[in-house]
């Protein structure tokens, strides 16, 4: 516990240096800039999705009492009064952002839970899905696009190229299916579906780790396997641009070794663009994946999403809308700021 | 010299990894952390790890409300009769009323009012006596407290008082003579007072999840994991016996596809509502016995009729040649209903001539057979030109004023077989000469269109629950052009014998009436009634050995209003248990085909490939390495 200030001190000194060097107070500025800007976004979507999915075709009334076989005219008239839906629209909208002030993201239609409830109880295991997917997905696509580029037009570089590329091209769904099939099926190694086993495990808090891993595995490595080409593609252009640069001769005259020259002077230039399109799917990561959602009855947001568009569930489409643009507001902001610290470019701009 | 990040001063071991990767990693590691603020996650009820025999069911359709009083999907209400007992229940064999914790029921003089006897000894799983007190606080819920509603109300609609004039009798006064009141009680769990009484003020938000929940149907709720999972256990006190099953599983998949493949894997014993396809498959495999039972639900095309609504007024835009019973009748006699089942449905579903389902034989006519519109482009051109529509130039059949008629037809995106039944519906309304202007949509839009009446003809379908009284109460008058009706007709001849037949305390009189009435929609061509779909099931045939179906010949496992399917659930080595109908003789052989399936082949295709692309991608290698160390 001792050592743990020790251990900061010096790196809220680097910070503290390095803000200098970029403009100290312009740093400060320029967050709160971003931040004033995400904070209006945010605004605008509240109010935007409002109208937006009431825009939309669609009876909640009706799909609400079509599940059950049979209504009155009395059921209808309550749940319209329910939902606030014989009420004129300014009224409803007054009183969703009244709401929405005061933290209550309303109740969901289909569900009848709270909105947030509903939210909160699929959101880290979207997280865990989605990130988990995207972090494999980044780490082999910069490794392989890196060494594809560095090698292009090798046999390495067609395989992987090609690879990735048939696996960005076929739908998820039946990669999906396939993937149960052998691996899960035909192999056993995986279970068919769900996030953990129904009714637990016993065993203890690492067994239930690894009940989730195993449930993990299946799912995460196909969203992996389908979107990994992206991370690939853009990371073998963005470095064959700089295999010409002038300072990777200087580079090599300086007599350093090939992996070197590729580590430490081009694929650290090649990764800016990378950087920006990583953030801009790490916005994503919250709203989940449909698809691989549903074919391993993972129960993200993107399968909440999905659900609520078919009804419309209004509160829960208002609900998801915001946590989703919040996500991507914020991952903005992220990589706004890390591009300051990254590229120096950007900061002397 | 382009060094990008300022931390080269960390030493030269770090530096070599590439300081960005660093802070994409970073980075990353921040999008774990919580972005947004969420709200806490709420509190799971807690899972029970399942014991004994377990019967595994893998349901697609949402389980979300526990509470008997909220649940409205198919899931909540079938855990809703497995947790809680009903006064009458429809029986197994052909679904008539028969008695569950009422033991008797006889109306008053006057028909309105119901006098319930109840069986006497039957106990909660608490083991506190189930008494008339608990019905009538049950029902008293649903009628005045609004948290209460939304699972019942219209079972409850036309009841004026429920009282318990003694602990072993309740009375249900009505507002109206409706013998419905039989069929309505059987659609209502009741629960226990002593553990509901202080839950009233908070009924609606109260989520029924604390486990053990006091129950008196043949299982009780023991674990729950929101949405994802249902666990139930046998109940030592249910008052037909206990079930064999001990613990009952039901588990959210959300394709059908996938619980399918559970099966074939073993990890669930029950599926249903699978595709043609996948039952074909699961019929060839061993172990598993696969099951097309005869459904409650129908399909048919609703058209705008032109009715009006019930103020009068004219709703929508629908072509007028829809009101012309004539042109309705030629179009009914377009559709070859056994071409739809053969290539739609796989074979798996009966011709449709009535709302009612054959499954509920008191209630459906028998139709004559010189009255039965067969399939017949011949006759169907030559009732149009009889009822005045002549051809126009190219064959296009026109209107009374002379144009081309077009007719729209919406059919539902999530729904595969509409648009396939579209494409043969197009083609056979075009031997008539009528053009028809196919569109596939999102359900919710669907709903908006037929509600408002922006449409011509449309792909609907119905589940019919035992007592005939909702599905034909569904054509009446007044809900034409609103939320509720069906195929927005309206005859008032039609809407007197509804009255009828509800006030009609006589069984065999009342079974003429809605025969009648049945007929009359059909002479009418309210709609063109397609098909009674099968409902494709399969199970573990090398675990269980019978299911008791409803009906009892050849029905259905899941989706029943009732709990047979699950109560009579029997593991292999197990006999049935002591209160549960006998199974019928499964017809559905089980295969004998051994082997390694779709599963297996693929895994060995697959794998091969694994093995040469990584030799290939070895050799490559080697290849390499061996050019480099050239370099």
């Amino acid at each position: 516990m001792a050592d743990i200030p020790a251990t900061t001190e010096p790196a809220a000194e680097a910070f503290g240096g390095r803000r200098a060097r970029g403009g100290g107070q312009s740093t400060v500025r320029y967050l709160a800039t971003k931040l004033g800007g995400g904070a209006i976004s945010l605004a605008l979507v509240a109010v935007l999705g409002f109208f937006l999915f009431r825009a939309m075709p669609g009876n909640p009334v009706r799909s609400v009492i079509e599940g059950r076989g049979s209504a009155s005219y009395e059921e209808i008239k309550r749940i319209k009064a329910e939902w606030k839906m014989d009420e004129p629209l300014w009224t409803q909208f007054v009183d969703y952002m009244g709401d929405l002030l005061r933290g209550d993201l309303g109740t969901s239609i289909k569900y009848r839970a709270p909105v947030a409830e509903l939210i909160g109880e699929r959101f880290w295991w979207t997280i865990l899905l989605t990130g988990t997917a995207l972090l494999l997905a980044v780490a082999l696509g910069l490794l392989l696009g890196s060494r594809a580029a560095w090698r292009h037009g090798s046999r390495f570089d067609r395989w992987s190229t090609g690879t990735a590329l048939v696996l960005w091209s076929v739908p998820t769904f039946w990669l999906g299916l396939i993937m149960l099939v052998v691996f899960s099926v035909g192999l056993d190694l995986f279970p068919t579906a769900g996030m953990t086993t129904p009714g637990g495990v016993s065993g203890g808090w690492f067994a239930e780790l690894l009940d989730v891993l195993h449930h993990l595995a299946l799912p995460a490595i196909t969203m992996t396997a389908v979107i990994y080409a992206q991370y690939l593609m853009v990371m073998r252009s963005s470095l064959l641009e700089e295999m010409n640069a002038d300072y990777l001769t200087t580079a090599r005259a300086k007599g350093l070794r090939d992996n070197l020259v590729r580590r430490r002077h081009a694929v650290p230039n090649a990764l800016l663009p990378t950087i920006t399109i990583i953030f801009l799917h790490m916005g994503l990561v919250v709203s989940g994946a449909v698809t691989v959602e549903k074919v391993f009855s993972w129960q993200g947001l993107g399968l909440l999403t999905y659900e609520a568009i078919g009804v419309p569930d209004y509160p829960l489409l208002q609900g998801t809308l915001i946590v989703l643009a919040a996500a991507v507001i914020v991952m903005n902001l992220l990589a706004d700021v890390i591009y300051r610290f990254v590229d120096p470019r950007v900061r002397s701009a | 010299m382009v060094r990008v990040v300022a931390t080269g001063k960390q030493g030269r071991k770090r530096s070599r990894r590439g300081p960005a990767i660093g802070v994409v990693a970073a980075a990353l590691g921040m999008a774990m952390l919580p972005a947004v603020a969420v709200p806490d996650v709420a509190p799971v009820a807690k899972a029970e790890q399942p014991q004994g025999k377990v019967l595994r069911v893998a349901v697609t359709q949402d389980i979300k409300k526990l509470n008997p009083f909220q649940g409205t999907s198919l899931v909540d209400t079938q855990v809703g009769r497995l947790m809680y007992e009903f006064l009458v229940i429809p029986n197994a064999t052909d679904s008539t009323p028969e008695g569950a914790l009422a033991e008797s029921w006889t109306p008053s003089q006057d028909g309105k009012t119901w006098t319930f006897k109840m069986r006497k000894g039957v106990q909660w799983s608490d083991g506190q006596p189930i008494t008339a007190k608990d019905v009538e606080f049950t029902y008293n819920q649903i009628m005045t407290n609004p948290g209460a509603k939304d699972a019942n109300e219209v079972a409850v609609a036309s009841f004026e008082s429920v009282k318990a004039t003694d602990p072993e009798t309740v009375e249900i006064r009505t507002k109206f003579v409706n013998v419905a009141v039989i069929g309505s009680v059987g659609e209502i769990p009741i629960v226990p007072e002593h553990v509901w009484r202080d839950k009233v003020a908070g009924i609606k938000d109260f989520k029924n999840e604390q486990t053990p929940v006091v129950g008196s149907g043949p299982y009780v709720l023991s674990g729950v994991e929101s949405g994802r999972s249902v666990t139930l256990k046998a109940n030592d006190k249910f008052w037909r016996g206990r079930p064999k099953v001990d613990t009952l599983q039901m588990v959210k998949y959300e394709n059908t596809e996938a619980a399918s493949q559970a099966l074939i894997k073993g990890d669930a014993d029950l599926v249903y509502n699978l595709t043609p396809a996948q039952y074909r498959t699961l019929e060839k495999t061993s172990g598993i016995k696969a099951s097309a039972g005869r459904n409650r639900r129908f399909t048919e095309i609703i058209m705008h009729t032109g009715a009006k609504k019930a103020d009068g007024s004219t709703w929508g835009t629908g072509n007028p040649v829809l009101a012309d019973v004539e042109f309705r009748k030629a179009l009914d006699h377009a559709v070859n209903r056994k071409t739809l089942i053969e290539k739609v449905f796989g074979g798996y579903a009966e011709e449709a001539t009535q709302l009612i389902p054959p499954v509920y034989p008191d209630w459906t006519f028998k139709l004559s057979d010189d009255k039965k519109r067969n399939f017949d482009i011949g006759k169907a051109n030559s009732i149009l030109d009889a009822a005045g529509y002549r051809k126009g130039d190219g064959g296009a059949r026109l209107d009374k004023q002379g144009k081309p008629i077009t007719l729209r037809l919406l059919s539902r995106n999530d729904r595969a077989e509409q648009a396939q039944m579209a494409e043969y519906v197009k083609e056979w309304f075009g031997q008539l000469g009528v053009t028809v202007d196919h569109k596939s949509i999102a359900s919710s839009q669907l709903n908006d269109d037929t509600t408002s009446g922006n449409f011509d003809l449309s792909f609907s379908g119905w589940s019919v629950g035992p007592d005939p009284d909702n599905m034909l109460g569904q054509q009446l008058c007044k809900l034409v052009g609103t939320e509720l009706g069906d195929t927005n007709i309206c005859n008032p001849e039609y809407d007197r014998l509804f009255a009828q037949q509800q006030a009609e305390l006589n069984k065999d009189k009342r079974k003429e009436t809605v025969q009648r009435m049945q007929q009359m929609l059909y002479d009418n061509v309210s709609a063109i009634m397609l098909s009674y779909d099968k409902l494709l099931e399969a199970y573990r045939s090398d675990r269980f050995t019978t299911f008791v179906t409803q009906p009892q010949n050849g029905g259905i496992i899941n989706n029943q209003s009732g709990y047979w399917g699950y109560y009579g659930a029997t593991p292999v080595g197990e006999t049935p248990p002591a209160g549960a109908p006998k199974a019928a003789e499964q017809t559905n052989s089980d295969s004998d085909s051994s082997g390694l399936g779709t599963g297996g082949w693929a895994a060995i295709i697959i794998g091969a490939v694994v093995v040469l692309g990584g030799l290939g991608l070895l050799g490559a290698r080697r290849k390499r390495v061996s050019a480099d160390d050239r370099e």
